[in-house]
């Protein structure tokens, strides 16, 4: 049966009933033609998402590896790279977190030294080149989002620190900083302090997976420290 | 003539003794010595002596069991904890190499790798069911298609295939926009809803979205290489 009602919706618009869209539910619901293409749609849709969901995204044990500091510095740096948009990987990195927190190892043995130590971030290379190599998710990314609001990534020896700066959307013409401290098993015991000069700014708490986020920011530069006991972890002249 | 300092190595079983002490020590926080450990798991990774294999399952077994009932995603596998314990020890033993191995310094990053093959055959296992790709919003279309009958299906393809189709595919999308919507789309699974909230700032609205991948499905749906792919590999599915 064709629909009288109204003019066959395209396919975009199909695709967006599909999505739970009803502007032209009224006419899909009644037209034969249209569901059959719905169909056609859904069948495709499926197939690709299927066959391709995560096509790009580093295994499981890769990730693990990651966290760990266990690979190759080159490999560390397309995974950052990755995880800084992926969000299922973000999301088995804070699970391995909180795995490692409930099977809390036995701390290890205490050292002698108990100074504050300090630790530089630096900015790591042009790290664009995304995970797997011959492209995926980040480049089209990189490209998408531009420079000025690409996820920068930085590392502190055994640290890597992935910095975020958005339009705060909440704050219109302020900035929002969002960051990541991968490399740590007690994330939470860090705090994040954003400095100008001798003048603490704000400050905040780092969760328990490692994230931290400040908001209504002017767009200057600062100096973010991130620091636990016996710790500290600095980024200097962060543009903002 | 007698050596007089003869090198006595410790057999696998007075290892596996002294590692099980040790073991115990180190889970009561009352040391992180734990050589005989650390000897016993060179044997195995090292030297490939499969008794010491044998003596590393058998202490650490009721560990990683323990791991394994509580790993935040266990309970959503639904399988029972000794598919786990056991996948996890064989994860240990074929990605854990002697170059690895050199890395480790005492037994406690070693017992945290273990914890990590814990983790990854889990997430592998919730990552392998297809039902975690794919799945309607609970809203009305899903009930109209149902209500008339309308089956959504496709055959996955083995690893290889998917390999093959996304070389082809990656040729046919025409900029770094269309890349960047199939990517959201079908490789993070995002909906158009979605990427427009998160991307606000790179797309007019949400249509613009759904008026990609219109273009792109058309596009793949002529295209005659995918679709010798999809007869050759995926039956009657396409696009």
């Amino acid at each position: 049966m064709t629909s009288t009602l109204s003019p066959h919706p395209s396919d975009a618009e199909l695709l967006a009933w599909l999505n739970g869209d009803n502007t032209h539910g009224e006419h899909i619901a009644h037209c034969r033609e249209c569901l059959t293409r719905v169909q056609t749609l859904s069948n495709e849709e499926q197939f690709l998402r299927i066959n391709l969901y995560r096509a790009d995204c580093p295994s499981a044990h890769e990730l693990g590896e990651y966290k760990l500091r266990l690979l190759p510095q080159f490999q560390i740096n397309a995974i950052a790279v990755h995880v800084a948009h992926c969000p299922h990987c973000s999301q088995e990195l804070a699970t391995l977190q909180e795995f490692f927190t409930a099977v809390a190892l036995p701390a290890a043995q205490p050292t002698i030294a108990k100074q504050i130590r300090v630790i530089m971030a630096t900015l790591l290379g042009d790290i664009r080149a995304g995970w797997q190599g011959t492209g995926g998710l980040q480049p089209a990314m990189a490209a998408m989002r531009g420079e000025q609001n690409k996820p920068r990534i930085y590392e502190a020896e055994d640290y890597q620190l992935t910095i975020e700066i958005q339009e705060d959307p909440e704050n219109p013409g302020r900035q929002a900083l969002f960051g990541l401290l991968i490399g740590e098993d007690a994330p939470a015991s860090f705090e994040i302090q954003l400095w100008q000069g001798a003048n603490l700014i704000t400050q905040a708490p780092v969760d328990e997976y490692g994230n931290f986020s400040i908001t209504n920011l002017v767009k200057e530069n600062y100096d973010l420290k991130l620091i636990k006991p016996e710790l500290e972890i600095r980024l200097e002249a962060l543009q903002l | 003539m007698i050596n007089a300092n003869p090198v006595i190595t410790p057999s696998l079983q007075t290892l596996a003794q002294q590692c099980a002490q040790e073991t115990q020590r180190f889970f009561q926080h009352q040391t992180g010595d734990a050589r005989s450990c650390l000897e016993l798991f060179q044997r195995a990774i090292v030297t490939k002596q499969e008794k010491a294999w044998e003596a590393i399952y058998q202490q650490y077994e009721p560990q990683v069991t323990k791991w394994v009932l509580r790993h935040p995603s266990f309970s959503a596998t639904g399988e029972s904890a000794d598919y786990f314990v056991n996948l996890a020890f064989l994860r240990l033993w074929t990605a854990i190499t002697p170059a690895k191995f050199a890395e480790f310094s005492d037994i406690r990053e070693v017992m945290r790798y273990l914890q990590l093959c814990v983790h990854s055959v889990i997430i592998d296992y919730l990552r392998a069911r297809p039902s975690v790709a794919i799945g309607f919003e609970d809203h009305e279309a899903q009930r109209i298609l149902a209500e008339k009958g309308i089956r959504i299906d496709a055959k996955v393809l083995n690893k290889v295939q998917q390999e093959e189709l996304w070389e082809i595919i990656k040729t046919r999308l025409q900029n770094e926009k269309e890349r960047f919507v199939f990517d959201c789309c079908y490789k993070l699974d995002m909906k158009p809803g979605e990427i427009f909230q998160q991307y606000r700032d790179r797309f007019k609205d949400v249509r613009e979205i759904y008026r990609i991948k219109e273009n792109i499905l058309a596009r793949l749906r002529r295209d005659k290489e995918i679709q010798t792919f999809l007869q050759k590999n995926a039956g009657k599915h396409r696009p």
